[in-house]
């Protein structure tokens, strides 16, 4: 406990005068990004020396960086084998390794023997995508992403190249299935930009999938350049043929992307359906209803969706639905959502910038984990107040804040608390940074028993980069000890953000871990090292 | 004889293993048995075709993640991950196939699931070449045949 407080003081030691050496830097030369680049540099190095004091979990830190492949990959020397003992394995198992090998590998291990010649013809995963085809990325999906509206309209031979490339595509998923000789697929995904005319082919794509037992489905079409779904048809997804086949249907998991999907009543077919996810897809009220007959439907995902109306009602003429995961997100038009005998919901997830303005909800249960834009959710008065008390069995809380307004800005003296709150994602952008801290703060206050943080702070513009903010009064802030885990994106390096760190590593006694990066979430996933991690144990 | 909540497994080289029912059923295989028949859950089940080694080292995987089953606050999903890495690194190759073979029949899925896996990250990213020398898989094909496969597929080559 001592050798831990010792340390986390010992960094809060570094920290300022980092901080310090942050404006004696700023005096001397007046580049603010510069500046930056030190300070991050030279935080880097703080962490790293906290690091390098515990060699083993450096170590560990650094096993965590190396991808999966790696981790997976072959000790080769003292485990080559022998004799050729793979090959006398069933051919069931063969078949399942080869299903966890991307299709293009899969396919080529035909050639190491007889035995395996006819193998990759009987595998249970299916993906058809542009890498699986050419086994180039780039090539086809940056000329099929900027094709649209230049190569259609403008040149004829740039369009034919790209109609080339489709009926090729169209064709390999043919051929592939054509082979295919065994009696079950499990899963398949179609991931390649065609559009209305490529229907047909589509729809016996579909057909044969459903006669082998299909568990999961992805259906990608988009890539075009979003304009146009004005001009064009989309291909139609065909559904009903799993209600032609022989017993119920195995389809468990769908997700479609820029298709024409138009649930009618028999679409209670699909009885097995478990997850449905949904993106550039238009829909009505009665498609909705229709989806939500289905009686085994747990997880419900919109991105994207035109809904035509504003309103949007989800229940069921049979009762109760079974449903426990709703994300609807960045669906323009919708402002009201009403949600009915939804007794078993667990999460709800509503983010974009067109916002829900009601959701109501009839005889349903009461979620636990809720993430939102609040934008026009009357904002922070909201999370502050009346959310706690109308969720008050919440454990996870993700909130995004975009603020455009100053007087969005208060910031409620009393927060209602949340009584078993145990993680909050804070995503909060184009606002002051002092707000931020005052806001996490106040969170902090209000919710007891968190044990994990995430913030993604907003971006600090240059020329305020290196204000020093007032000192806030910290003596009257309170100490928390559940709280485990912090991690910060977005991290600039700015006097205003240091303090915010600082605030974690004076008055949470508990913390275990604190994460601290430069990017946004998207940038850090992509760019592992980057990550510095501060370890308090 | 085993205990109440216990069954015996026996090892086709006659090692016998006494383990709770909960890390038992893990095997669907072993599962159907005693749900059929109430005399296997008294007396030994015998594993054909699985010796001592294989059987130990699959109990220890089973019980491992029948207790994180069973309560995910002491056995979390990270310690889990950690501990199946552990696990499939550590084997050789021979005793990947056996336990291939083992968990197949005892159709225990998520082991079976770890190893195929485990198999295929080695065949991931080589050329036939090399895949072949690892798994020392003796190339029959003449050279004809061996053009006529590159020719059926030639998006795959």
């Amino acid at each position: 406990m001592m050798k831990r407080h010792k340390k986390g003081e010992q960094l809060h030691r570094n920290l300022i005068s980092a901080q310090a050496r942050f404006s004696r830097v700023h005096e001397r030369q007046k580049k603010g990004a510069q500046m930056q680049r030190n300070l991050m540099g030279g935080l880097a190095r703080l962490c790293l020396r906290g690091i390098r004091k515990n060699h083993k979990k450096r170590e560990q830190l650094h096993r965590n960086l190396v991808d999966g492949q790696a981790r997976f990959s072959l000790r080769e020397g003292d485990n080559i084998a022998a004799e050729d003992f793979i090959s006398e394995l069933p051919e069931e198992i063969l078949c399942y390794i080869a299903s966890f090998l991307p299709l293009r590998e899969a396919a080529r291990t035909s050639i190491l023997a007889r035995k395996w010649r006819y193998l990759w013809r009987s595998l249970l995963n299916l993906n058809f995508d542009v890498t699986n085809m050419t086994g180039n990325e780039y090539e086809l999906r940056e000329m099929v992403t900027c094709s649209d509206l230049i190569f259609r309209y403008y040149g004829d031979r740039e369009a034919n190249l790209l109609q080339k490339k489709e009926l090729s595509f169209v064709m390999w998923v043919n051929q592939v299935l054509e082979l295919h000789d065994s009696g079950k697929i499990k899963s398949c995904k179609i991931d390649f930009p065609l559009d209305g005319q490529y229907s047909d082919n589509l729809d016996s794509c579909i057909q044969n999938l459903a006669t082998k037992g299909v568990e999961e489905l992805h259906i990608k079409l988009s890539g075009h350049d979003m304009y146009r779904r004005c001009y064009y048809k989309l291909c139609k997804f065909p559904y009903w043929h799993f209600a032609r086949v022989e017993g119920s249907s195995s389809l468990k998991h769908l997700a479609l992307d820029y298709c024409a999907f138009n649930p009618k009543n028999n679409f209670s077919c699909l009885s097995n359906l478990i997850s449905l996810s949904l993106k550039h897809i238009d829909l009505s009220q009665d498609d909705v209803d229709n989806i939500f007959e289905c009686t085994r439907l747990e997880s419900f995902k919109a991105t994207i969706c035109y809904f035509g109306k504003v309103q949007l009602k989800i229940a069921s003429k049979r009762g109760n639905l079974k449903l426990k995961h709703l994300n609807i997100s960045f669906c323009p038009s919708l402002e009201k959502l009403e949600i009915c005998g939804a007794t078993n919901i667990l999460s709800l997830e509503f983010r974009g910038p067109f916002l829900l303005q009601r959701i109501s909800f009839t005889n349903c249960a009461i979620p636990v984990k809720l993430s939102f834009d609040s934008t026009k959710l009357k904002g922070i008065t909201y999370a502050s107040g009346q959310l706690a008390t109308d969720f008050p069995r919440l454990h996870t809380l993700s909130l995004s804040l975009t603020l455009r307004h100053k007087e969005g800005w208060m910031i409620p003296e009393q927060f209602q608390t949340f009584s078993e709150l145990k993680d909050l994602v804070l995503r909060v952008g184009e606002v002051d940074p002092e707000f931020v801290l005052k806001l996490t703060i106040a969170f902090l206050k209000a919710s007891p028993v968190l044990r994990r943080l995430e913030l993604h702070l907003p971006r600090v513009a240059e020329e305020t980069a290196s204000e020093l903010p007032r000192r806030l009064p910290f003596q009257k802030l309170f100490k928390s000890n559940c709280l485990k885990e912090v991690k910060m994106f977005n991290f600039q390096g700015a006097p205003i953000q240091l303090q915010l760190g600082t605030y974690f590593l004076r008055n949470a006694t508990g913390l275990e871990n604190m994460t601290v990066a430069e990017g946004n979430c998207m940038k850090v996933m992509v760019n592992g090292p980057r990550i510095a991690d501060l370890c308090l144990k | 004889m085993a205990s109440k909540g216990n069954l015996t497994l026996k090892s086709c080289n006659g090692k016998e293993f006494i383990v709770e029912e909960k890390v038992a059923v893990m095997s669907t295989t072993i599962k159907n048995m005693v749900d059929v028949d109430d005399s296997f859950a008294q007396g030994v089940i015998p594993i054909i075709g699985v010796d001592g080694k294989i059987l130990a080292k699959l109990i220890e995987y089973c019980k491992e993640h029948a207790e994180a089953d069973e309560d995910e606050e002491v056995k979390s999903e990270e310690y889990l991950k950690k501990f199946d890495e552990k696990f499939v690194d550590e084997l050789n190759l021979n005793d990947l196939y056996d336990l291939l073979k083992a968990s197949n029949y005892l159709e225990i899925t998520k082991l079976l699931n770890l190893l195929c896996q485990k198999v295929a990250s080695m065949i991931k990213g080589k050329k036939p070449e090399e895949i072949r020398r690892i798994f020392n898989i003796k190339n029959d094909f003449t050279p004809e045949e061996e053009e006529e496969i590159n020719r059926q597929n030639p998006w795959a080559f």
